[in-house]
């Protein structure tokens, strides 16, 4: 199994943890992973809020450059995965922009949560299991990129997704039942409202501590990096301690997987999951 | 190909709209073969627990129907079965029926229930939905039909691979086969008749609202069966996730009903009534429980349906917020539910609930899709079998009928009224092959008892837990069979099961018994069915009583349980006595006049007459004016587009090139005498009097547009009413087609004090006439002031759609109408309830949508028929819910708006069934009249005429038998056993059989011993 892989700039900056155990992790399902020759920025955050056409262009030339590869195209952070799906679906459904980028759709677009949930991932994904995560209380946060927007993503399910619970399932992990998988986090309001980031965070936050979990999974950066960062704030506002780790599917998977780089990953983060996961036997 | 038809016909789906059609084709003479794709028969109907608006138990009023179903000799229920194939024409198809393997031999099993008791696997019950187990081998509920057991496949060790068999082991009978196999059979009939129903929309889409996930959101569906007696928690309401009592429930309305991204953009029809009926009566079960209704309009378009929500909302203790909510989050330890909302103020609320209900919206469901598709029936974009306004219960196939959901979303009444018109049309297209397949049904001869000590039987009911959860139902029992004459005493768990009838018959001849007595509910509804049990066993009818000991005793006294049992033995023990005493009576045969009288002849009446007509009876048809036709010739096209006049126009041609029909212009009923089969009625029309005799009735007499006296009617006439508007539409009027700003009033004169019901067609006929406008000027602009849109059903499209072109619509509270000024322009002004504010619109026309009101003659008409007229003023049914277009004098039909308010297709479905019905009264060819009349004592009467001055139906006459001596005698015919004479005669001479002083003296005896 060969896919293209784009890791945008998260993964190469502020989410490096991702980019290193999502790596080490298909590396272990001898799944390749082969990273988009000069891949330029997917246009999410801004492009495609100031300008119809670059929406479509940042991500059209990495679309062809995958087209010519011929593999399909995977993408680990929500943020790139939505920009380049929504740009083929355009260029698609767009004679004139077909004309401009000749792209024709024989490869897909995929997430991370998308990739490892293919069936024969998922069964190779659980024979790799050398240390279950027996005993590990997640709740699964999707936010709101792994399901919307509904016509660019189609999801299977968007009020309840399943995919990342089913990956951690195959993991050992115990996963608790909760009703915010896909809110709102805050993260678009990072630098504009953060009185409404913390509110919408905390929230979340909250109902995680409510019902006992140890972490919070997710599968993109902002979502990891709004909640994971803000807890300090949080802590100073409210007077109550918040201390919930906020952690990559990816770095559980590797976890489970016994790679010796866990410790390393959780340093990246400012609330470490290597207390908890040293508390569980499991690092 | 041969062009012989076959006069049998095939029912597709055995809820109540399959139950209906095929009871109405085999009382025809049609033999029926009835499709059914689950184990028993019963549909969504026997799983209710009441139904709207007089809140009658679902079960007991339709099991009467499914036991004389089960009874009839020409209905063969093909149950478990689906159809594979069809072949050949309208008139003689041939349809492939695969009978699927049930692994129970059905003629060997007597449901005695052994099986599932020892069967050691345990399945969530989808009957309930869940929320129980049964086992897996089962049957879904105890009155099911077929009475027989069902191995499930999906869950029996033995097809897991695992040792088992027990249920073989412990049967009785013998009736297990785990080698069965499927049968195919080729089915020979007429015509097919679809009634596959529904199912809810899977919420497995719609997360949003936890279903599935959170154990405290149910579906309306679950709630019938959390408030059904014989459901998972046997009445008590209880939340799924701890069994506790909720206090704060709440219902959420149109989850996957007008919603065009869920694929679901029709409106379900039933909910808003269902989910106020569940509320209401979870309150009655438990006054602690404080239900919300969360809505978007309250549809309450239907008879008495207004009322039943202004009682909710005051007495019934409902709460409606008109907000539609856009998620459900659960409190995972808790399991609350937390919802968030907008109050009027626009304010955001969240409040927390003990259980949310979801009115799930309904579509048929995919094997009903597959079904038609094999059949070669058309569905419409949104799964329902494509129909015309005209023609509304025939597919796009000849031959092959369509009724209930099927056709579009509705509720019980409507489904009866259309499998009514379409097993009325398949009769018409096969009325030459009445008879020719069915057969008489094989009675014993009546044993005669005269003379003998009686033997008395006594079947006590549990009705589940209804009666057995307050009355000491073994303990009753073992009082009774001391009692004298008490031959046998025993108990059934629903003593109108189809297993308890064939347990009675053998208990009957067992035990030599010539009396019967079944302790359970009210005679009402099910003595006719105890009276054929009994007959099957060679008893007379009359020889079998019912003692009340669920109404009169269990229901009314719950808390209460010592007393209730010393009453039920207490009632017990006056039909005792008076069964003692009972004796043999004979129903007679009267003569029929084979010949209809239809009154009104607009759509409805014409319909009815046609009906009549084509199954080859005479008619006539009174209109009161000079023309037929009716309010149907000042409509103009239908929200499908059908033009209404070229319709009218051919519907007149047909009745008056029909030689059966006479129709009579200017008619005015004068006088009416007589009954069933005999009616004699004086009509003075324009060519001079006439008497007409005849055997049945239809009343189609309509109901008239009120004359506004509000919003400016009649000061200008650039406001009309919804007819004016239509008149004025169909002649292009150009001050109408070419105005710039027309507003349309909702409600003028309906949903108030004077006139408190919803004129049900008035939302249609604005969104339709709003739509035309648009498309003649889209840059005209439409305002439409309203109260809640009531577009029902399929209709829900079109109003989606005049939203889509620009027609606004804004709400407006009862409490604060619009204002109307005329003067250059027609100043509207209304509150702007979204906005706030205040605001005035300049139209150019404004168009009333006026109340419907009956016709001030129902009053008079009622008395000459004896039928009743509610107290709006519209025709009173037999039963609101099952006999829509009969009416409790015999003999006499419903149809169109003199009923209710009613759109065309839903007119002419009600005067076909309507006509269907009285065609099936005068095809039986005499009168079945019950023995329970009055006969005079020769000996004792005097002669003294009392009897004759009492009697209103004009029976007793007074004979001179020699000179000067005066007996009066009893017309059989024209006695209805009201017991008047009884009461009046000086001398006890006239007494009514069945009801003789002794048998009721000895009750009051008994009661007072």
């Amino acid at each position: 199994m060969e896919y293209s892989y784009y890791p945008g700039c998260t993964l190469t900056g502020s989410a490096q943890e991702l980019d290193d155990s999502f790596k080490s992790v298909c590396a272990k399902l001898g799944v390749t992973l082969r990273e988009i020759p000069d891949w330029t920025c997917c246009g999410a955050s801004s492009a495609h809020m100031v300008d119809a056409f670059l929406e479509t262009a940042l991500p059209a030339k990495d679309l062809m450059t995958a087209e010519r590869i011929g593999k399909d195209v995977v993408a680990p952070c929500a943020g790139c995965y939505v920009r380049m799906k929504a740009a083929s679906k355009r260029i698609l459904e767009d004679s004139d922009l077909q004309t401009r980028f000749p792209f024709k759709g024989e490869i897909k677009v995929m997430s991370g949560l998308d990739m490892f949930h293919q069936d024969e991932i998922l069964s190779l994904l659980k024979k790799s299991v050398t240390k279950p995560l027996e005993g590990l209380r997640v709740v699964p946060y999707y936010g709101c990129l792994a399901v919307r927007p509904l016509d660019v993503v189609e999801p299977e399910n968007s009020e309840n997704p399943m995919q990342m619970d089913r990956i951690l399932e195959a993991i050992g992990a115990e996963i608790v039942s909760w009703p915010f998988k896909t809110d709102c986090c805050g993260g678009s309001m990072a630098l504009t409202r953060t009185d409404l980031v913390l509110k919408l965070s905390g929230k979340i936050l909250d109902m995680a501590g409510l019902v006992e979990a140890d972490a919070i999974v997710t599968m993109c950066p902002m979502c990891q990096a709004n909640l994971d960062t803000r807890q300090a704030d949080l802590t100073r506002e409210t007077g109550k301690v918040y201390q919930m780790p906020i952690l990559y599917v990816t770095e559980l998977v590797g976890a489970a997987f016994g790679n010796p780089n866990v410790r390393h990953w959780m340093g990246k983060h400012m609330v470490s999951g290597e207390n908890v996961l040293t508390r569980k036997g499991l690092i | 190909m041969s062009d012989k038809k076959i006069g049998a016909v095939m029912t597709v789906g055995g809820g109540i709209g399959g139950v209906q059609a095929s009871l109405d084709l085999a009382e025809s003479g049609f033999k029926v073969y009835l499709v059914e794709e689950k184990p028993c028969i019963g549909g969504v109907m026997a799983q209710l627990d009441k139904t709207f608006p007089t809140n009658d138990c679902s079960a007991c009023i339709f099991s009467p129907k499914l036991q004389t179903l089960a009874q009839n000799p020409n209905i063969e229920i093909l149950a478990y079965s689906e159809i594979e194939g069809i072949e050949g024409e309208p008139g003689n198809f041939t349809v492939k029926v695969r009978q699927k393997a049930r692994y129970v031999d059905p003629e060997k099993c007597t449901s005695c229930g052994t099986c599932a008791e020892k069967c050691p696997t345990k399945v969530p019950n989808e009957y309930n939905f869940g929320h129980d187990i049964r086992k897996a081998i089962y049957k879904d509920y105890a009155q099911g039909i077929p009475s027989v057991f069902t191995i499930d496949t999906d869950h029996c060790r033995l097809w897991k691979g695992k040792k088992c068999g027990v249920c073989a082991k412990v049967c009785p009978a013998g009736a297990i086969d785990y080698e069965q196999e499927d049968t195919v059979v080729d089915v020979e009939v007429g015509a097919v008749l679809l009634a596959p129903g529904y199912e809810l929309f899977d919420t497995g889409n719609i997360a949003e609202y936890g279903h599935g996930i959170a154990p405290n959101v149910v579906t309306n569906l679950e709630m019938e069966r959390i408030l059904s007696a014989s459901g998972p928690f046997e009445g008590e309401v209880k939340r799924p996730s701890d069994g506790r009592h909720p206090e704060k429930i709440a219902w959420i309305q149109c989850v996957a009903s007008r919603d065009r991204r869920k694929g679901m953009p029709h409106c379900s029809s039933v909910c808003c009534m269902a989910s106020i009926k569940e509320a209401v009566i979870a309150r009655e079960h438990d006054a602690s429980i404080e239900p919300t209704i969360f809505f978007m309009d309250i549809r309450a378009y239907g008879k008495d349906f207004d009322k039943y929500y202004e009682r909710a909302k005051g007495d019934g203790g409902v709460r409606f917020i008109r907000s539609m909510v856009s998620r459900v989050v659960e409190d995972p330890i808790t399991h609350d539910l937390q919802i968030t909302y907008l109050d009027e103020n626009s304010r955001l609320i969240t409040e927390t609930f003990d259980m949310v209900v979801l009115a799930v919206g309904i579509r048929p469901s995919d094997s009903a899709v597959r079904t038609a598709e094999i059949l070669g029936v058309k569905v419409d974009e949104n799964r329902f079998c494509e129909t015309g306004t005209f023609e509304p219960v025939q597919s796009s196939r000849p031959g092959i009928l369509v009724a209930g959901v099927f056709q579009a979303p509705k509720d019980i009444p409507q489904t009866v009224i259309e499998a009514s018109a379409a097993s009325g049309a398949a009769i018409r297209f096969l009325a030459e092959e009445r008879n020719t397949l069915t057969k008489k049904k094989e009675l014993p001869e009546e044993k005669d008892f005269s003379g003998q000590e009686p033997r008395i039987g006594v079947f006590v009911c549990r009705c589940g837990i209804n009666i057995a959860s307050t009355v000491g139902v073994p303990e009753v029992v073992e009082r009774v069979t001391e009692l004298p004459g008490v031959a046998y005493a025993g108990e059934n768990l629903f003593t109108c099961s189809q297993d308890a009838q064939v347990q009675i018959k053998r208990v009957i001849e067992e035990n030599n018994l010539n009396r019967v007595i079944v302790a359970s509910c009210t005679p009402r509804t099910h003595l006719p069915l105890f009276q054929e049990t009994a007959r099957e066993a060679g008893l007379n009818k009359y020889l079998v009583e019912m003692a009340n000991i669920r109404e009169h005793c269990s229901w009314v006294h719950m808390k209460e349980k010592e007393q209730a049992t010393e009453k039920a033995v207490d009632l017990i023990r006056m039909a005792i006595a008076r069964t003692s005493r009972l004796e043999q009576v004979e129903d007679q045969q009267l003569p029929m006049i084979q010949s209809g009288l239809v009154i009104g002849g607009g759509v409805a009446g014409m319909t009815s007459a046609l009906s009549l007509a084509d199954q080859g009876f005479p008619v006539h048809l009174l209109e009161s004016t000079d023309k037929l036709g009716g309010t149907a010739l000042r409509l103009n096209h239908t929200a499908k587009g059908e033009d209404v006049p070229t319709f009218v126009e051919e519907l007149k041609k047909k009745v008056t090139s029909n030689e059966r029909i006479t129709v009579l212009y200017g008619a005015k009923i004068d006088h009416v005498e007589g009954f069933i089969g005999n009616f004699k009625t004086k009509v003075t029309a324009t060519d001079g009097p006439v008497e007409i005799e005849h055997g049945v009735a239809v009343i189609a007499t309509g109901a008239h547009e009120w004359k506004p006296d509000v919003y400016g009617y009649g000061t200008d006439p650039r406001i009309r009413t919804h007819l004016e508007m239509s008149e004025a539409m169909t002649a292009k009027d150009p001050a109408v087609m070419n105005a710039r700003t027309t507003v349309f009033i909702q409600c003028v004169g309906s949903r108030c004090e004077e006139r408190p019901w919803c004129s049900k067609v008035c939302c249609n006929h604005t969104v339709t006439d709003a739509i035309a406008l648009k498309e003649a000027d889209p840059e005209a602009k439409i305002f439409v002031l309203y109260r809640d849109i009531r577009t029902f059903g399929l209709n829900e499209p079109y109003y989606e759609k005049a939203r889509r072109m620009g027609v606004i619509f804004a709400r407006y509270e009862p409490e604060q109408p619009p204002q109307v000024e005329v003067g250059d322009k027609i100043a509207v002004t209304v509150k702007d309830l979204i906005l706030g504010g205040t605001m005035t619109l300049q139209a150019d026309n404004l168009v009333l949508a006026a109340a419907i009101v009956p016709v001030e003659y129902n009053k008079e008409l009622g008395k000459f028929f004896k039928v009743s007229i509610n107290e709006d003023g519209y025709f009173l049914e037999a039963h609101m819910k099952l006999r829509p277009v009969d009416f409790a004098t015999d003999g006499v039909f419903l149809a169109g708006l003199a009923h209710y308010p009613k759109p065309l297709d839903e007119t002419i479905a009600q005067a076909e069934a309507a006509g269907s019905h009285a065609a099936q009264v005068l095809a039986r060819g005499y009168v079945e009249a019950p023995g329970m009349v009055s006969v005079v004592d020769q000996f004792l009467c005097r002669g003294c005429g009392r009897c004759v001055d009492v009697c209103p139906f004009n029976a007793p006459e007074l004979k001179e038998i020699a000179p000067g001596v005066w007996k009066s005698e009893i017309n059989p015919a024209l006695c209805k056993g009201c017991g008047a004479c009884g009461v009046a005669c000086p001398t006890g001479a006239a007494e009514i059989r069945h009801f003789k002083d002794d048998q009721i003296g000895g009750m009051i005896d008994a009661a007072m011993a």
